[in-house]
């Protein structure tokens, strides 16, 4: 039961880690994609208003992530603490 | 066993616990920044909208407008999570659409700024999950 205890934290940390780059991933690609975007917008009216639009779009998108991923590793979290309560207590309940 | 499972268990709670407040600390340290620096662009699409609108009584919505204004100031994430943006948005569509039609940014720049109230919209929503 302890290997178990141990597998369980390895992999919410394994899983934690993947979340964090996935969504940095995921930035680096929003980011990609508008500044394609803001390519095509060169020499238009109102570009200027469409650069800082797309700053304040990365910006905004970067939060959002942000939260998410704090979000789902809070989830984590609660979910291990959950787990070692539970398994604390099975181990002392059986006396081993 | 228990001495071992006992002081691990309160090791365990005491690196896990400080870390349960991460949503709370991510909206503050990366998402109420992130409005404030969006709302200036949003609030000037906004107030376009609500000038082209021509409301009779445009008092109200401007009071939204500056209630979300002193919330943003102030960092204020209950004030932001029950913000009626969905009141302002309709306004600040309005406002980019205004701003094609007087032929002050084009079609495609259109689509930038509405992308922005989007994503503002979702900055909001994301401070209502709690």
């Amino acid at each position: 039961m302890k290997q178990e205890f141990k597998n369980v934290l390895d992999a919410a940390l394994r899983d934690t880690k993947v979340s964090v780059k996935a969504d940095s991933a995921a930035l680096a690609a929003y980011a990609a994609e508008r500044t394609a975007y803001l390519a095509t917008l060169v020499g238009q009216p109102g570009y200027d208003l469409a650069l800082a639009a797309e700053r304040d779009n990365v910006v905004l998108k970067a939060g959002i992530l942000a939260v998410g991923q704090a979000d789902a590793a809070q989830a984590r979290l609660i979910g291990i603490i959950q787990g070692a309560l539970g398994l604390g207590s099975q181990l002392m309940a059986g006396g081993a | 066993m228990k001495r071992i499972i006992i002081p691990a268990l309160l090791a365990l709670l005491c690196v896990c616990a400080p870390l349960s407040c991460l949503s709370a600390k991510a909206r503050d340290a990366t998402l109420v920044p992130a409005l404030q620096t969006a709302w200036p662009g949003v609030r000037a699409d906004v107030e376009v909208g609500i000038e082209d609108a021509h409301l009779q009584d445009p008092a109200p919505v401007h009071q939204i407008v500056e209630d979300l204004q002193g919330a943003i100031e102030h960092g204020d994430q209950v004030a932001l999570s029950i913000a009626p943006w969905g009141v302002l948005a309709p306004y600040g569509e309005r406002g980019v659409s205004a701003r094609v039609a007087r032929k002050e940014i084009s079609s495609l720049v259109a689509q930038s700024l509405l992308e922005r109230l989007r994503n503002f919209g979702d900055a909001i929503n994301k401070l209502r999950i709690q």
